[in-house]
Parts: structure tokens; sequence; C-alpha cells
């Protein structure tokens, strides 16, 4: 539950919004704690902790619907000032969330937060990098980070009904350097876990640091249509830049490729991506979305058809569907919108590695980085062109490394093939969605080289 | 915003636990957007954001810590937190004197006067053609006062008034679709939107939108790029501007670093980062740590002449600071970011420079991009691209992707027009999205990787 101070504040602004005849006041406040401890390069450390509260409040007044958001509760003209303005403009028909009144819920959560010791987190951070340096041929690594962050939701009905939800984790990144002064490359590895103390961070280290060195010596590859495997971080890249195509607002506004793809088969049997979010290795842990309605385990993909749109209370009013528990804020000041908590693709005649699907594809490339997916790839047509690296398959076993060509193709086009799907499950880093996938053969794609 | 006293107890605090630098950002800002789809008011989001951020140096080793609460009994126990262990001995307490404060008028425009903007600029853009399906403007207003104050005397606050509108149009022929957008922005208040036509600006994008249909998919391959004015300037942004902040550039993590003083581009380049060009979108008085905002020259006729460099970056390196810390929010720790960069305009012509081109790309608007600073590799996505055959533009081209490595780009720039303009949009890094100012007059590059869709 809130503490009490804070809800002593919300009740009085409460009750300075209905004298100013606001009605169905709800509000939506996140409280979040982070900590974050990085080594750089060596011998720079960095530690920076928050703690901090913000607000966001929707009410009714005469008929229409304002809202607003603050980080001072007790700013009450100010607030009321922008509700009562934006109550003026805001067309949109005003969907209540609907809490259980009179009822105060609270996630009974016992593991989701451990607050680790700043010493126990500096020594794994230089075990770490001192893993990494052992390696010959790496120069440096420009950082290695230890990031935990809980975040509080509030959901609050007037003075009356709360609900409260909370998500955690606890991550942790490092970039290796390798080569030459006058020819670098680097390489990144990341894991999530409970604690600093269950997460392996040695062997993370060790297995980027490898990667840094094996992209040594890398050159652009010739131009052409080469078959193609996507390594599993790469994989849950590029299905979280296409997760929009599965929103219902996308599909009523006909932006989505899936509009009007209903009943059709749209994808090879084999391919499952669905939404879990009780999904142990995912970065996020909601039971509620944050309109108050219970998020649930469900199929996006199945069978080869679209099982489920996503719909948040706003869409699904407008759609004439119900809402599906996924209505989340993109950032703490926007508007609940369609967002997700953790996406598994996975297929069920999955292979058990990435070697077999080497053994499988016996000759073409292994995609082992991709950058620019934020603006190059294209979820409402489904293609994609991306700068890319990784090593050539040659016989089933890779060889040369490359770099400096893109990658081409669409995504709905590769659904339908006959795709290999392993079991390696990768997940995102925390500043995307929570995605997880495994490496996947796709078929060919089209390469841009030299 | 927060008292003198309570400041200097702060930094008193830091420097009496192992600290040999302190500062206190405290920041209160109030942002207005709005966003239209056709007629219909989709989102709007209002609200003000105000908190502090304390930043402690002591030796190698930097601590942040940040909240909304402006009590010390909240902040002092975090501070503990962060610096438990140490212990030093201070013979003189912060004491801040005279605050120097930078002001700026703008005028304020009530949410009807800015919806109606919106509106208008949809109903403009929709008016050009029946193919043009749809309109999408955005409107951001942001209204941001900050103080800083550091343990060397900087006691400084401005006031600065931030305004953008974002307009996007789409067109749709059959199954064909294609779209363009335009982001003017300003340091300024709701007058910039009287210094030219926003309904025009609309036309203009939704007529760009309309001449990339029957786009033919991305050539891929080696060829000569030639990247439009303004906004093109983003391409330089990343493909070298990343790569000379201090944050980058020091401990042998960038492609130029320890390359200070030679030749890392063609003569026709010179680069420059500048955060005082008056009403410019990245532009302010100060930075995001106190030192006053300037002009940098980056690279100089192809020479590395400088970089840019934030407080904690400054001291790791042992040089002078720029004016370059910036950050998003009191959430954010400042890091060395750039402000409005540009390329300086040259002597070229851009029609002789499409007409010396066999076989090439002219990119009349981009996208997005995104660099690795270590090695120099970048990626952009145009949203608007043109075949350039026998000298002429011919074909629009849909999405193409262009790489390459910013070291080889800027030594193979081989024409630089005289038809300067500035750009305006976001980049977002370490320290968050911060406002960006791009801008270039038309560049040749003689061979640039093209990536895209055709076979």
């Amino acid at each position: 539950m809130i503490e009490e101070t804070k809800r002593a504040r919300i009740n009085r602004l409460t009750d300075f919004l209905r004298k100013r005849n606001f009605t169905k006041i709800q509000y939506y406040i996140c409280h979040t704690l982070s900590f974050e401890d990085e080594l750089k390069c060596g011998k720079w450390k960095d530690r920076k902790i928050a703690d901090e509260w913000i607000y966001a409040v929707e009410a009714e007044q005469e008929g229409k619907y304002g809202k607003t958001y603050f980080t001072q509760p007790d700013h009450w003209e100010e607030i009321a000032l922008c509700l009562e303005e934006t109550a003026k403009v805001y067309s949109r028909k005003y969907i209540p969330v609907e809490l259980p009144l009179k009822e105060k819920i609270s996630k009974k959560e016992k593991s989701i937060w451990k607050e680790d010791g700043f010493d126990e987190i500096s020594y794994c951070l230089e075990k770490a990098q001192k893993a990494a340096m052992s390696f010959p041929g790496v120069l440096q690594v420009r950082q290695c980070k230890y990031q935990q962050k809980l975040q509080e939701i509030f959901l609050i009905k007037e003075n009356e009904a709360e609900l409260s939800d909370q998500t955690a984790y606890h991550y942790f990144e490092i970039d290796v350097i390798a080569g030459s002064p006058e020819r670098k490359e680097s390489a990144s590895g990341r894991i999530y876990g409970d604690s600093i103390a269950g997460m392996d961070v040695e062997s993370c280290a060790k297995e980027t640091a490898f990667e840094a060195i094996k992209r040594i010596g890398s050159k652009p590859l010739f131009s052409g249509q080469y078959n193609v495997i996507l390594f599993n971080h790469v994989m849950a890249e590029l299905v979280e830049a296409y997760l929009p195509a599965f929103y219902l607002r996308n599909v009523l506004d006909e932006r989505s490729p899936l509009t009007e793809k209903n009943g059709i088969v749209i994808a090879d049997r084999q391919v499952l991506i669905k939404e879990d979010p009780f999904y142990s290795k995912g970065a996020f842990k909601r039971s509620w979305d944050d309109e108050g309605r219970k998020v649930s385990k469900k199929y996006l993909l199945r069978n080869g058809k679209v099982e489920c749109l996503l719909a948040d209370r706003q869409t699904a009013a407008e759609g004439k569907v119900e809402p599906t528990g996924n209505g989340f804020k993109t950032t703490l000041q926007s508007e609940a919108e369609t967002g997700v908590t953790n996406i598994v693709f996975d297929g069920t005649n999955s292979v058990s590695s990435l070697d077999s699907l080497k053994k499988q594809m016996k000759h073409g490339l292994l995609i082992t980085e991709i950058d620019g997916v934020f603006a190059g790839a294209n979820w409402e047509t489904g293609d994609f062109s991306l700068i890319a690296k990784g090593r050539i398959v040659d016989e089933g076993k890779e060889t040369d490394p490359f770099s400096k060509i893109t990658i081409a193709g669409n995504f709905f086009d590769i659904l339908k093939n006959n795709l290999v799907i392993a079991v390696d499950h990768a997940v995102t880093p925390p500043y995307l969605k929570s995605v997880s996938a495994p490496s996947v053969f796709v078929g060919e794609l089209t390469v841009s080289g030299k | 915003m927060m008292h003198q006293s309570s400041i200097e107890r702060i930094l008193d605090y830091a420097l009496s636990h192992g600290g040999d630098f302190a500062e206190v950002y405290v920041e209160q800002t109030r942002k207005k957007r709005g966003s239209m789809l056709g007629d219909k008011l989709v989102d709007f989001s209002s609200g003000h954001d105000y908190g502090v951020g304390i930043r402690v140096f002591a030796g190698t080793e930097y601590y942040y810590c940040s909240s909304e609460d402006f009590d010390e009994a909240k902040l002092l126990p975090m501070m503990q937190s962060l610096l438990k262990k140490k212990q030093s001995h201070v013979d003189e307490k912060v004491n801040l004197g005279a605050k120097r404060s930078f002001d700026m008028s703008g005028k304020e425009e009530p949410l009807t006067g800015q919806v109606s903007l919106l509106k208008k600029c949809n109903r403009a853009g929709k008016s050009v053609s029946d193919i043009i399906s749809q309109m999408n403007s955005v409107l951001q207003n942001v209204d941001q006062k900050v103080l800083i104050a550091n343990t060397e005397g900087i006691y400084r606050e401005e006031h600065r008034k931030k305004t953008r509108l974002f307009i996007k149009a789409y067109a749709k022929d059959g199954t064909e679709t294609a779209s363009s957008y335009s982001g003017p922005g300003a340091l300024s208040g709701f007058e910039f939107y009287d210094q030219f036509s926003p309904e025009e600006c609309a036309k203009r994008t939704a007529k760009e939108a309309l001449s990339l249909l029957g786009g033919i998919p991305s050539p891929t391959g080696r060829m000569p790029v030639v990247i439009a004015n303004g906004f093109g300037g983003l391409f330089f942004h990343e493909a070298c501007g990343h790569s000379l902040e201090a944050s980058a550039l020091l401990d042998g993590c960038s492609e130029f670093s320890d390359l200070h003083g030679k030749q890392i581009a063609s003569q026709k380049v010179t680069l420059i980062d500048d955060g005082r060009i008056p009403g410019e979108w990245g532009s302010s008085k100060m930075d995001d740590e106190g030192t006053m905002t300037r002009k940098n020259i980056l690279i100089e006729q192809g020479v590395l002449k400088g970089c840019l460099t934030d407080r904690w970056n400054a001291r790791k390196g042992n040089m002078a600071l720029t004016g370059s810390g910036r950050r998003e929010n009191y959430r954010y720790a400042p890091v060395s970011r750039m402000t409005n960069t540009y390329i300086a305009p040259g002597k070229d012509h851009l029609e002789q420079m499409i007409k010396e081109i066999d076989r090439g790309l002219y990119v009349s608007s981009i996208n997005a991009g995104s660099v690795n600073p270590v090695t120099g590799e970048f990626n952009f996505n145009t949203s608007g691209a043109y075949m350039i055959e026998n000298g002429i533009l011919t074909r629009p081209v849909k999405s193409a992707t262009l790489i390459g490595r910013g070291g080889d780009i800027l030594k193979n720039v081989d024409a630089v027009a005289d038809n300067f303009l500035m750009g305006q949009g976001f980049c977002y890094a370490e320290s968050g999205a911060v406002f960006i100012g791009a801008g270039q007059p038309s560049v040749r590059i003689s061979e640039l990787t093209v990536g895209g869709n055709a076979k």
C-alpha cells in the first residue's frame, strides 16, 4: 500500500479538486527506486541512486475529461488549472479506470526486490572486468554496469479503492573493446537475474570478450542474397520492433499489416508469439496493467494465425471489445496506451541449439549484431534494412567475421518461411520492451556490402 | 525553487564526506504536448516535472542521486548512502554569493490556440490532394527553469522556452504508401509560429510525401550520395559528432581518440557545434552544468581541432570546458552532448554536384540514425530519397539504409554546397533525450554503402 504521508497528500488534493467540481478522480502513482554501479575503462567508478515519485491524475469536469501529471502533489492550483485546460480541449470520450470499490488490493511479492550491498556489487564488477581483460586482444572494458530498478505502481480511485503492483529487475551489461588502436571492434553482453550474487557475470564477461575478439579483422561482404541465421538477441530486437503490428489500435487505424487478416494464415504453423506476464526470465513482473486490468498469458500468433490483438481500455472501447490487460504508460508522463509485459518468440518444432541451426543452414551468415532498428524497421510494412555484423558460416561452422553490411527483408515474409528455431533464448535490454527470442534460421535475406 | 541555504548545506555535506567537487541541479519544467490525427486530438499531455539532481566527484569516483523531493531530510540520507565510507576535513563552508540569472520572455498560447494550429496544419496538408490519406501534427512546448550551483562558486539560473511543430504526411495510392515529415522548432515562445507559415510547411510536407509515391526498392551497393541541406546534417551528427564527445573520446573509446591535430576529413569539411546560436532549438545561455555555451570548432578544413566536454570528462582528460554538459532532466547526470551541430557552407553548387553523378542517390530527408563511437560504424535510414541517373534526379526510392565508418566517410566528402540550412530534432544517449539542431548545406560523398530491399 502507498505510504500514509503520500496518501494523505493525495487525499487533500482530491478534496481540493472536488471543490473545483471535479468528479471521478483517479490517480496513477509510480515510485521508482533505482541503483546503478558502473566501472569504466578499468578505473573510473560511477554510482547513481534515484528515489522518486511521479503522479498522474484524470478526472471529469462538466462531462469533460481532463488529465495531467506532476511531481509535487501540494501544488493544487497548478494541477487544477492543467486539468481544466485539458478538459476544455480533449475531445476523447472518457473511459474511467474500473477499480474494485472500497477495496485495497496489494500484490504480494516476496522476492521481487533484493537490495544488493555496494561492496558486493563493486567486487562482482571488478571480477567481471578482470575476466574480460584476461583475453589477449582485449584493449579495454569500456563499461561494466550493474543496475537494479524497482517500480511500485498505485492506482487510487478518489479516496477509496487502491490497487498496488510492482515490478523489478537486476541487470548486468558489459561492453568490451578488442583489436588494435587503429582498428577497434566492440561487443556487448547482458544478463538479468534476481540479485548480483545469482548472476554469472564472469561468464557473461568472458563470452562478450570472446565475441569482441572474434570480430577482429571483419570486412564487408559482396552484395547479394544469403541464407541467414539471426542470433538470439538479434531476433529478440527484431521481434520487439514489430509488436505494434499486433496492437488493435493500429488495426483500427488500418496502419498494421495485419489489418483484415482475421482467420488468415500469416505465418508458418510452428511459430508462437505469446505474452507471458509471469515469464521468469523477463524484465517485467506485473499482475495488473496501468489501467487496473489483470494481465494474462495469451498468444498473439499461434497455428499460423493471429489469435489476439492487444488493446488498452480506450482502444477496446472503440473496437467494441474487452480490454486485454495491455494498457501501459510508455513514459511516466504519458497516457496509458497499448503495451506489453513479456513477449516470448518460440517454435513448436524447435531444435536443440545454435550449432544445429548452423549445420542445417550449412552455408550462409550468422548475424550477431544489428543496429538502426529504431529507424530501419517499419512495422507498418514489415520491411527492415539494418546495419549488421557477424560471421560467415561454411559447412556448418563459423569462419570469417564480417561487418559494415546491411541486411534487408520483410519480417512478415520471414514468418511464412519454414523457419528453424533454436531454444537458446535471450532477452532484450531494459530500455526496450521485454522480448525473449532464440536464434532462428530465417532463410534468405538481401545483403548490401561491397 | 530551492533555498540557497539548503543548497549550501548539501554542497558542504559533499565536501566534508570525501567529495572534492559537488553540484546541485534544480529543475522546474512544464510541458505541453498535443498530437492531432486528422481532426482528432488523439493525445494531450500537460504537466509539471520538478526535481533535483546532486553530483559529487571524489578522485576517480563519481556519485549521483536524484529525487522529486527538495527536502534536505530526504536528500542528505541519499547522499549518505552513496558516500558512506568517506570522510574528509574541510576548512571553509561553501558560500555561493549572488546568483546570476538568464531569463527569456516568450508568448504563451492557450491550449485552444495550440489545438487550432494543429487542425490548420492537418487541413492544409490534406487539401493538397485526395491521395493524402492522413496528416498527423504534434506540437510540443517546454517551459524550463534550471538552477545550478557548485563548489567552484557557480550559482546560475536560466529560464528556457522551447517550441516545436512536427508534421507527418501520409500518401496512399492503391496499395502504394509513402510518408514525409518536417519538424521546425526553436528556443522561443509561441511567437515562433508568426515567423513562417505552418500551413505552408504542412503543404510542402504533403507534396513531398506525394513525390515519394511509386518509390522503387532501394538499390544496394556502394555509390555516390548527395545529402540535402538542413536536417541532412544529422548524418554528420551521427557519423562523427558522437565520436567527438569526450565521453567517447577518452581512454581510447572513439575512432578519433589521439588524433587531435591530424587530418581526419577532406579539406572541404568544417564541423562546428554552437550552443549560442540565437533562438536555435539546441541553444541555451548555459549548459546543464552552469558553463556558458559557446561555439566549438571540432573539425576545420579536415583537421581535428577539438571535442566536446563535460565537467567529469574534462577532469579525466585534463581538458577545458566547452559548455557541452547536457541532460534531459534532473533524473540524469550530465554528459558531453552536441547542441547545434553543422557543416559550414562551402562553395560548390548543388546542381553541378548532381550533374556529375552517373548513378547515385540523392537523400532529401533522413529518418534517424545511430553510431558506435568505438568503431565509428554508423547507420541511417532515409525517409526521402531519389535515384540520380545520368546527372538528374529520377525515381523516388523507398527507405534506403546508409552505412559506413565515420572516419572513412569524412575523407570521402568531395563537394560542399553554398545552400546552408538548419534542422531540428532530438538526440537519445546516456543523459537522456536532448534537443539538437543539425544542419548543413548539401554535401556529396563520393562513395557510401547503400542498403535496401532491391534484389
